[in-house]
């Protein structure tokens, strides 16, 4: 997709990501995602990696989806199934994973809220342009505050 | 004495002349000609509607409206005929005349003279503000149905028909002879007749300042002498002029002593009485509408009592001068005051000018065209039948019908007298029944300390049941009224608290009916409570004796901060059933828990794990009728406070409180981004991106529910919850009561961490 050029210059990934985000490498189960999840404070993701390299992403969502896949008739009959075990010790490497969508930090609100609006990934990972590593996250709430604060020609939200 | 208080009362009234004549003069002269112009014909008209001689509505407009100008207390407000007061005195003395075979004209007068003592005494008596008695929808009724009666009344001289020789004196009846005699018109009346009512529509919307009655009436006569239609040449096209029925001459002999006074008719002193206290009441309402109108915009303070008691002497000093019953014209008082006129001098100088015109050019009246003067009556009924108003006013509520339909029928069909307080009856009447039922709601209080309220009965069943009363509490109002209440009782009800803080005019019949539900609620063990007791309603209690069978610690007064008594109540409450439960050695939430070790993760609906537990009550509930803008900003707020959490959700509810959707913080993103050309966009500015957010602004918030959440029960356990989460896509899970009302959320990640705990690793399981 070719980048909008926004003019928004104030509202672009670098002013309104935060620099925390969790890290799993891609050896790790199910169970210590979800353990961590419980944890997390500031998002609702975690970013898996393969040593120096993103695999992906897991949510809470896309995690309870993979967790009760097919077991929904004996969780609404009240029954824990057994199987619930067994998935939670797969590793993080075997289980579908959503994918982080990289953006640069100059990315603006524009481009954020295309790729958002279009569901092109689950998680707005801002990358440093010439390593390719993470830096930081744009979290949904921030991205909102942004969007809302326009439409509302409310400054108070822009700047959160 | 009197004298001496009348001087300064006289001297407070007016500016001393040498300040007048350098301030005020120029402007009040200006004025009051310009209301001279416009009042003239108007006034030869409303007599012609009255059924009286078109001069003695010149007469009124000179002595009625110097009196009341000199005892009133607007500085605008110009008195005289008005066509809503000579329609009753027609309605009046047509009947009447012909009962008692005398002359309309000393009926009038009667009526002027007994309707002036009783609009003074009003305002000696300080009833100024009986005027608030009467509702706009029979003001609006009764006027309206006095401008179909004008128009059919004058149907007879617009139409150049012969005046009807029935002995009917009901307009309705009139009018039923008029349409039998259709082939009898004269088609030069009817021109000069429609050609009045035209010019004076059209100049009154297009020029209104223009004296369009005045234009109207000269070009007329200008046009049936030179063409010499009042000859009897003429044949059947002959139309008759002023002057042959009542001869108008060039004098001012206005003095006439009622003959009614002279020869007393005790029986008809009766009739005309009643019908007088009628024209006192509209000729009152109708000045002090007028008045207050124009204060509004003049900025003056009026003193409706003063006013009450110049119309009054102004219309009894008139009895004495040939005038009838004189009332303020909205007309005139509006052109007064946007002429310019500063002070009351403008309406005693309009009256000034009358009077010269009477006496330098009465005569000429005499050459008016009978139709024209009907085609200038055609045109104030059209300006009387205000249809966008009646409009406006039939829509707003089924009340306002009734009495608009009401009354506007009475005055058609019954006489105009009765129709007002008929009117003003059904608008009693339509009171009686808004507050004959104080309003019921249900209170719950929130996590955060704030209350909810919701209809009365929806509620989930508690122990603690919080009813607001509304409203009146007086005896109409409190019939089967404890009974109604018994309705919110359930099984669990062990307290019921009524906040009575918004209960207005209580009264014997009340506290009787609360001594008899307290009475109810007794036989079924259930504790009455009362909060928000002011302190009327204290004393009521209290001589009632209500107080000492309730109990003081029953009883919380009202404060000043609202909710406060309700707040102390619920705390009272809750501690009462605190200490039953403690001294039943019911086992308490932790026992239970405890007790429930053992059986998680084995069989179903582990109690310790249930919905009811786990779930948090802190959550954003919003009525699914608010527009997207609405959640926008408040969503805004609720996620700078930092309390929403990572991916906050909002849950919608019906007007019963009952759960209807949820939407998620993801939707409401991509909403905003939901304009096509945002999607397509290469560049965007500030101004283009808050643009196409606002696309979706004005539309429900219900659009953006993507699906029916899955909920559970607060007795649900863990695997339920589980799976309702799953299939919310990992949400959250909304916990309903049977009444499907929310009670809270259980959240992903409190579920995540219940989980683990239930499947522990190989590990710690070995």
């Amino acid at each position: 997709m070719k980048k909008p050029e926004s003019h928004v210059d104030h509202l672009s990934a670098s002013t309104i990501c935060i620099d925390r985000f969790t890290i799993l490498q891609a050896t790790s189960t199910l169970r210590e995602a979800l353990a961590e999840m419980t944890v997390l404070e500031n998002t609702a993701s975690l970013l898996v990696m393969q040593d120096r390299e993103i695999l992906g992403v897991l949510s809470v969502e896309a995690a309870i989806a993979y967790l009760c896949a097919g077991r929904l008739s004996e969780l609404d009959a009240g029954i824990l199934p057994a199987a619930l075990h067994q998935r939670l010790e797969e590793r993080l490497s075997d289980i579908p994973l959503g994918k982080a969508v990289c953006i640069e930090p100059a990315t603006g609100l524009a481009e954020m809220l295309q790729l958002a609006h279009k569901q092109v990934g689950e998680w707005l990972l801002v990358v440093d342009p010439q390593s390719r590593q993470p830096i930081g996250q744009v979290l949904y709430n921030t991205l909102f505050l942004s969007a809302a604060g326009l439409a509302l020609d409310d400054n108070a939200l822009i700047h959160p | 004495m009197i004298l001496s208080r009348l001087k300064t009362k006289v001297h407070s009234l007016f500016r001393p002349v040498p300040t007048w004549l350098r301030t005020d003069a120029k402007a009040d002269l200006s004025a009051a000609l310009t209301v001279a112009i416009l009042g003239i014909p108007q006034a030869m008209a409303f007599a012609a509607i009255a059924g009286l001689p078109p001069v003695t509505g010149l007469y009124t407009s000179i002595v009625s409206a110097i009196v009341a100008a000199l005892l009133g207390s607007s500085r605008h407000l110009i008195t005289g005929p008005s066509n809503v007061t000579c329609m009753m005195i027609f309605s009046i003395t047509a009947q009447l005349a012909k009962r008692y075979g005398i002359s309309p004209l000393e009926i009038a007068l009667l009526i002027s003279l007994l309707s002036g003592f009783m609009q003074a005494l009003m305002g000696l008596l300080r009833l100024g503000s009986i005027v608030k008695y009467i509702s706009n929808s029979v003001i609006m009724g009764f006027t309206t149905g006095a401008g179909i009666l004008i128009a059919l009344n004058q149907l007879d001289a617009f139409l150049g028909l012969p005046a009807s020789k029935s002995d009917s004196s009901h307009v309705l009846q009139e009018f039923w002879q008029n349409l039998r005699s259709l082939g009898s018109i004269n088609p030069a009346g009817l021109a000069i007749a429609a050609f009045c009512m035209v010019l004076v529509i059209t100049i009154k919307k297009l020029k209104p300042r223009l004296p369009g009655a005045l234009i109207a009436l000269i070009m007329a006569s200008l046009v049936v002498l030179l063409l010499g239609l009042n000859n009897e040449a003429a044949g059947w096209l002959r139309i008759p002029v002023i002057g042959e029925r009542s001869h108008i001459a060039g004098s001012l002999a206005l003095w006439h002593f009622p003959q009614l006074l002279l020869q007393p008719d005790w029986l008809l002193y009766r009739d005309v009485g009643f019908s007088a206290f009628s024209v006192a009441v509209i000729g009152l309402i109708q000045s002090a509408s007028i008045a207050k109108s124009l204060a509004g915009q003049s900025g003056q303070r009026l003193d409706f009592n003063r006013e009450f008691v110049g119309q009054g002497v102004a219309n009894m000093v008139g009895a004495f001068f040939q005038c009838f019953p004189a009332a303020g014209s909205f007309n005139r008082s509006a052109v007064c005051m946007q002429s310019g006129a500063k002070t009351r001098m403008a309406a005693i100088l309009a009256a000034v000018f009358t009077a010269l015109f009477l006496l330098w050019l009465g005569p000429l009246t005499n050459y008016i065209p009978e139709p024209a003067f009907a085609g200038l009556l055609m045109a104030t009924a059209f300006f009387m039948i205000d249809r966008g108003r009646f409009m406006k006013m039939w829509r707003t509520s089924p009340h306002s019908r009734v009495v608009l339909a009401g009354t506007l029928a009475a005055t058609l069909l019954l006489s105009m007298e009765n129709a007002v307080f008929l009117g003003v009856l059904l608008s009693v009447l339509a009171l009686l029944k808004v507050t004959g039922k104080p309003y019921l709601t249900q209170l719950i209080q929130r996590y955060d300390g704030s209350f909810e309220e919701i209809p009365f009965g929806h509620a989930a069943d508690d122990r603690i049941v919080l009813v607001n009363l509304e409203g009146y509490f007086y005896f109409a109002s409190v019939d089967d009224l404890d009974y109604e209440l018994m309705q919110c009782i359930t099984e669990e009800t062990k307290i019921l608290i009524l906040r009575m803080k918004r209960l207005r005019a209580f009264g014997s019949s009340a506290m009787l009916m609360l001594e008899h539900f307290h009475d109810l609620l007794l036989k079924k063990n259930i504790r009455l409570m009362v909060c928000g007791i002011e302190n009327d309603l204290r004393r009521t209690m209290t001589v009632s004796g209500l107080r000492q069978k309730l109990g003081e610690e029953n009883i919380f007064y009202a404060d000043n901060r609202l909710f406060q008594s309700t707040e102390l109540a619920l705390l009272r409450a809750r501690k009462l059933l605190d200490n039953e439960k403690l001294g039943d050695h019911k086992p308490t939430l932790l026992e239970k828990i405890k007790g429930s070790i053992g059986n998680i993760g084995k069989a179903k609906n582990v109690p310790a794990l249930n919905a009811g537990r786990l779930m948090s009550k802190r959550f954003l509930r919003f009525g699914q009728e608010h527009q997207i803008r609405e959640v926008l900003w408040l969503l805004g707020e609720w996620v700078q406070s930092g309390k929403a959490g990572i991916r906050p959700v909002i849950y919608l509810q019906d007007t019963n409180g009952c759960m209807a959707g949820m939407v998620s913080l993801w939707e409401i993103i991509k909403d905003l981004g939901a304009h096509p050309d945002f999607l397509e966009a290469k560049t965007a500015d500030a101004r283009m991106m808050a643009e196409w957010f606002r696309y979706n602004q004005d539309k429900s918030i219900m659009r953006l529910v993507e699906y029916e959440a899955h909920c559970v029960s607060p007795e649900s356990g863990l695997p339920e919850q589980l799976a309702a989460l799953a299939r919310n896509k990992g949400r959250s899970v909304p916990v309903l009561d049977k009444n499907r009302r929310m009670r809270g959320t259980v959240e992903a990640k409190v579920l995540l961490a219940e989980l683990l705990r239930q499947l522990p690793d190989k590990e710690n399981s070995e």
